[in-house]
């Protein structure tokens, strides 16, 4: 059992499907935050080591401050790695180096955005939803109304069958 | 197991059956016909006013239905053990019934047995807790084919005497010399002749690394991390399940054999003349296989220079490690097989990258699999039959391409012959899986209809036919 920004996700379940479980995350969306950590598809939350969870919660605590993802080389087919007792600090700093002149990654000719950089979960994305319907209210639009009645907002009929939106639709929806 | 043997142990479980038949008949009172009852019928509905008529009609028709339902009493002793028809018996042969202890008898799995006048006889392999099956695992379909049977075994082919000729050949040259890519028809027996050679070179002595689900090792199914000294990704869980497994497999030789370059990284200092087997158990103490990678990549390398056994890299799934692996990276790109440190590992010896210095390399390729299809470059490098027309301009992976280059291929042949199908049928025969007694009419129906293929013919012909 894990509890990661007051969610918690039983040890049995797979990652991928565990963390669908934050509010503003769904298949997608935990397909790349597994791709991001190294997590492979059928990992367990149990089998998680405490440095992986530390950094998914630091992640989702806030996306968009995260740092760039590196561009790890990746070795041809003719490399000859250096020998095991090479310092890692060497290796690193190789690295770091190598990263710094690094140009951007690109896709299909462009340069590649990270989708995970405005991700919003939890209170923020509560918070976004909440300031959207207030925007709405202030300016005194037709989507506004229909929130503050209570009523449905996309043009639904409400002859009959408006159940949901007289329950949901509020100024203080969440 | 001779067809006249079985046949009168059959012969005898019928006469038992039609006598216990005759005891039942002379049991059993004559039975009365059912009376036939018209079951009361409303289509349409009821007509106005008539529903008290309808309601009382269908009241009786309830009393009627309570006076037909039998009183149940418990069945006599004697009729519960009666089989139910006098042709076959429905009693379960002495066979498999719990504890009768059978088992296929046959001779065990070896030099004196791989001889050309068994092919077409059934060979069992030994019940040795280090037998390479028990330890690496088998492939899914022969597993279950093996879970049925009551002893693992199988048929002695021409192939088998032919792979058996080409390890005795590579056993004094290096593998650069024999990579060998086994292929060939959807179930034409790729995987089982595989596992053969396997069996042989533990019974004479090799030391073995069998991979016998290479998909697994790309199917994101275990840990990966990537590191920066080989600019690989890791595969740590798989690497210690596998040097776990080689230990296990090849614990005696492993014993004999010094390691003759110390292995010193940051958290390991193993010194020049330890023992394979030590250098193991060394990296298996760390559960949570931190070391795992970069042992195996020197046990690997110490048995690359050893001369003293030679070493069989035995591979199922081949075409796995030859495309995309199912894991991503941080960008959500398919990571390739070759970046992954086991894929690695093997392609580096399939492609003569990395040889040992006596033994040899056998891989096979599987039809079956739609996740891993066979990919373009060794179907080039193989020349292997295309379902359709491929065009020059369909994109192939240059490093894929070198890595099948110079594979020898082996095509194993499409149809099994006569007398290795009826050494097949025997198996099952003896192990009393048929539902009929018409052998060689069943035989000779399911040979045609399986086009002599031997999975068609074992899983579509015996298993699953309706005759009785």
């Amino acid at each position: 059992m894990v509890h990661i920004l007051g969610t918690l996700l039983k040890d049995h379940f797979k990652v991928k499907y565990a963390l669908t479980k934050f509010y503003g995350i769904g298949v997608n969306r935990s397909n790349q935050l597994c791709a991001r950590f190294q997590i492979h598809d059928t990992c367990r939350v149990k089998e998680l080591t405490p440095y992986q969870i530390t950094a998914i919660a630091s992640f989702l605590s806030s996306p968009s401050t995260a740092p760039a993802l590196p561009q790890y080389p990746l070795a041809p087919p003719t490399f000859t790695p250096p020998p095991p007792n090479t310092a890692s600090s060497d290796l690193l700093a190789k690295f770091k180096a190598q990263q710094a002149n690094a140009p951007p990654l690109k896709m299909k000719n462009k340069e590649w955005r990270d989708p995970l950089k405005s991700l919003k979960v939890e209170s923020d994305l509560r918070n976004e939803i909440r300031e959207n319907i207030a925007h709405q209210r202030m300016i005194g639009s037709y989507v506004g109304r229909r929130h503050a009645m209570h009523l449905p907002v996309r043009g639904q009929n409400t002859q009959n069958n408006a159940r949901t939106a007289k329950k949901l639709n509020t100024m203080e929806r969440w | 197991m001779s067809l006249l043997a079985s046949n009168a142990r059959h012969v005898a479980l019928v006469q038992k059956s039609l006598a216990a038949g005759a005891l039942r008949a002379a049991s059993q009172p004559a039975k009365a016909a059912p009376k036939e009852r018209k079951a009361a019928q409303s289509i349409g509905g009821v007509k106005k006013g008539r529903k008290e008529k309808w309601e009382t009609k269908k009241k009786q028709e309830k009393i009627h239905k309570t006076k037909d339902i039998p009183r149940f009493t418990r069945m006599a002793e004697t009729k519960l053990m009666m089989p139910k028809t006098f042709q076959r018996p429905a009693t379960l042969p002495e066979a498999f019934k719990a504890g009768s202890g059978h088992v296929l008898e046959l001779p065990l799995f070896g030099r004196e047995t791989l001889v050309p006048r068994n092919v077409g006889k059934a060979v069992s392999y030994s019940d040795a807790p280090n037998n390479a099956a028990k330890v690496f695992g088998l492939p899914r379909k022969m597993f279950f084919e093996y879970r049925i049977l009551s002893s693992p075994c199988s048929v002695v082919r021409d192939v088998t005497l032919q792979a058996v000729e080409t390890l005795e050949k590579a056993k004094a040259s290096s593998s650069l010399d024999s990579r060998i890519v086994l292929h060939g028809r959807a179930g034409c027996g790729k995987s089982f002749l595989l596992h053969q050679a396997v069996q042989y070179a533990q019974a004479e002595g090799w030391v073995v690394f069998y991979v016998p689900r290479a998909a697994s090792l790309v199917n994101s199914t275990t840990t990966f991390a990537y590191d920066l000294r080989t600019q690989t990704y890791l595969q740590p869980h798989a690497s210690y399940r596998t040097l776990d497994k080689l230990f296990k497999a090849n614990s005696a030789l492993f014993a004999k054999l010094p390691m003759k370059k110390a292995l010193v990284t940051e958290k390991l200092n193993v010194p020049a003349g330890t023992t394979l087997a030590d250098l193991v158990q060394i990296a298996l103490k760390d559960r949570s296989a931190g070391n795992s990678a970069v042992v195996l990549d020197a046990l690997t390398s110490e048995l690359q220079a050893q001369t003293q056994f030679p070493v069989l890299l035995a591979v199922d799934d081949f075409q796995a490690l030859l495309q995309d692996s199912s894991y991503k990276d941080h960008f959500l790109r398919p990571i390739k097989a070759n970046h992954l440190s086991l894929p690695r590992l093997i392609l580096d010896f399939a492609s003569g990258k990395r040889t040992f210095a006596k033994g040899a390399v056998v891989t096979a390729l599987t039809n079956s699999d739609t996740n891993f299809n066979v990919p373009l470059e060794i179907q080039d490098a193989l020349d292997l039959p295309r379902a359709h027309p491929v065009s020059r301009y369909q994109r192939r992976d240059g490093d894929v391409q070198g890595y099948v280059h110079g594979l020898t291929g082996f095509k194993l042949p499409d149809r099994m012959s006569s007398d290795e199908m009826a050494g097949l049928f025997s198996v099952w025969k003896d192990d009393m899986a048929l539902t009929t007694d018409k052998y060689d009419e069943l035989f000779l129906s399911k040979y045609v209809e399986s086009d002599g293929n031997p999975r068609d013919f074992v899983w579509k012909g015996l298993l699953s036919t309706f005759s009785t």
